[in-house]
């Protein structure tokens, strides 16, 4: 098994240079908010019908034209996801036109739609990766947190036959009080097929789904959310890894969970959101992340770039909140532009949800740090 | 020898990466980056073009012993091969 996900030099390289020249070197294109599962914690899911209402979705000549534009302005990453991104009939369709783009391409979806036909068709040119949502490791946990019992044995099914034809899957397990005794079943079910397992135990509030969630979930409390975060290291890295990544986030001087999202501390936003990154939704409002309910501009409407221009300028004007820029333990939290909105509704207050899962997550490495320190002093 | 056309060549910020898509993608996984004189030999490669045009294409084209450029468009050549990059 992979032992951790590791970015390439290249890709590094590349969003290093195309920040320099604000090129949208990375996409995600939400293709639809429809899903066959209904999970409790999505925060996009919609029904067909609500679609049709809000305008209907995008369709796969507007989705290729728009990846034409992207890619001619220097989009080479792309994520398609949705919803359920392998629901619409058109995906083969869109997934192939855009490839031939020359576009690297991940797809995020739960597996359940992906038969043997659908691994054929992906093992006929492979995307980069698969984001594979596993959301339990029995068919109860399914049934209770996404309605569908079944879906388990849909999704096991497709891990397997995807890693059979040599596809790399990547497992997303987002923590929830449903699925937290599948800990340890999702992860041997990953290793079992050689898939990296990515732990989300911090859930936003989803105020796509729903305004009025702000700082709202039904998830797990910021002490049960560090506690699980540190429990999953500790079962991936090997115990060099995890007491030094213990060290640093117990003298505050790094260890973030999340640490694909950082690029530099900054009062401004951290991460790629907005600088070479977009986010377009099944609607086609752009914005910097998907975790924001704020669209800059609506490409249907401004067309590619002058959404984008949008997007870059709306993100330069985010300022975070001076409390967290300033908090001794910044290295350690995973605070940032979405999670402060989505948990304040605004971008200059403190998410005091993360401040708390913090506080633990650092009390919980000092006492991993102590607790080593003692065992070799009594070896000794 | 060319370009195998399922090897689609982009410039990116300044540098030529090659994507692979179909049936190449499931040879060579990943990205291939070009530094100039690579981004300069695959250009060159995407007409029919032999070892020995190539290597005087580099010669003419940059400041080397022709030794250099026999050696490095070789290597490089090998390499696209290896990861099916060339065909013929």
């Amino acid at each position: 098994m992979e032992s951790q996900y590791v970015e390439s030099r290249i890709s590094r390289h590349l969003h290093y240079r195309a920040k320099a020249s604000g090129m949208p070197l990375s996409g995600t294109f939400e293709l639809t908010p429809c899903c066959n599962l209904s999970c409790k914690m999505c925060y996009v899911r919609k029904s067909m019908g609500e679609v049709q209402t809000e305008g209907g979705l995008m369709s796969a000549e507007e989705w290729i034209e728009l990846g034409r534009k992207a890619r001619d302005r220097g989009m080479l990453y792309l994520l398609l996801t949705g919803g359920e991104p392998l629901s619409r009939p058109d995906f083969r369709e869109i997934y192939t036109a855009l490839r031939r783009l020359g576009l690297v391409i991940s797809v995020n979806t739960n597996g359940t739609l992906i038969d043997d036909e659908m691994v054929e068709f992906f093992a006929a040119d492979p995307p980069s990766k698969i984001n594979m949502s596993l959301y339990g490791s029995s068919r109860e946990t399914y049934k209770e947190l996404c309605g569908v019992p079944e879906a388990f044995d849909r999704a096991m099914y497709a891990v397997e036959k995807l890693r059979s034809r040599g596809i790399t899957v990547k497992i997303n397990y987002s923590v929830t009080r449903y699925n937290l005794p599948d800990f340890d079943g999702i992860f041997a079910a990953a290793e079992e097929n050689g898939c990296h397992v990515q732990l989300a135990s911090y859930m936003f509030p989803p105020l796509r789904r729903d305004e009025n969630s702000v700082g709202q979930n039904d998830r797990l409390t910021p002490e049960e959310s560090a506690a699980v975060s540190l429990y999953a290291e500790k079962r991936r890295m090997s115990e060099e890894e995890y007491l030094e990544r213990c060290r640093m986030r117990a003298e505050k001087c790094g260890g973030i969970d999340c640490d694909e999202c950082r690029d530099e501390p900054s009062e401004h936003i951290g991460c790629r959101a907005g600088s070479t990154a977009f986010w377009i939704d099944w609607n086609g409002g752009m914005s910097a992340c998907g975790m924001i309910p704020l669209t800059a501009a609506n490409v249907r409407e401004v067309g590619f770039d002058a959404a984008w221009a949008a997007v870059r300028s709306a993100t330069q004007e985010i300022l975070l909140p001076p409390k967290c820029t300033a908090c001794a333990s910044r290295d350690v939290c995973m605070m940032c532009a979405a999670s402060c909105y989505c948990e304040t509704g605004s971008f200059s207050k403190e998410p005091k949800y993360l401040c708390r899962r913090t506080e633990e997550l650092i009390r919980l490495s000092a006492e991993e740090i102590a607790k080593r320190r003692e065992e070799n002093e009594s070896k000794s | 020898m060319k370009a195998n056309p399922e090897f689609i060549s982009r410039d990116i910020a300044g540098e030529t990466v090659l994507v692979p898509v179909g049936t190449a993608a499931k040879r060579c996984g990943g990205l291939i980056a070009c530094n100039e004189v690579g981004s300069f030999i695959w250009h060159r490669l995407e007409n029919e073009c032999s070892m020995e045009e190539l290597c005087n294409a580099v010669l003419a084209e940059f400041e080397v012993s022709p030794e250099t450029a026999m050696a490095d468009t070789k290597e490089f050549v090998g390499r696209l091969k290896e990861l099916g990059a060339i065909i013929g």
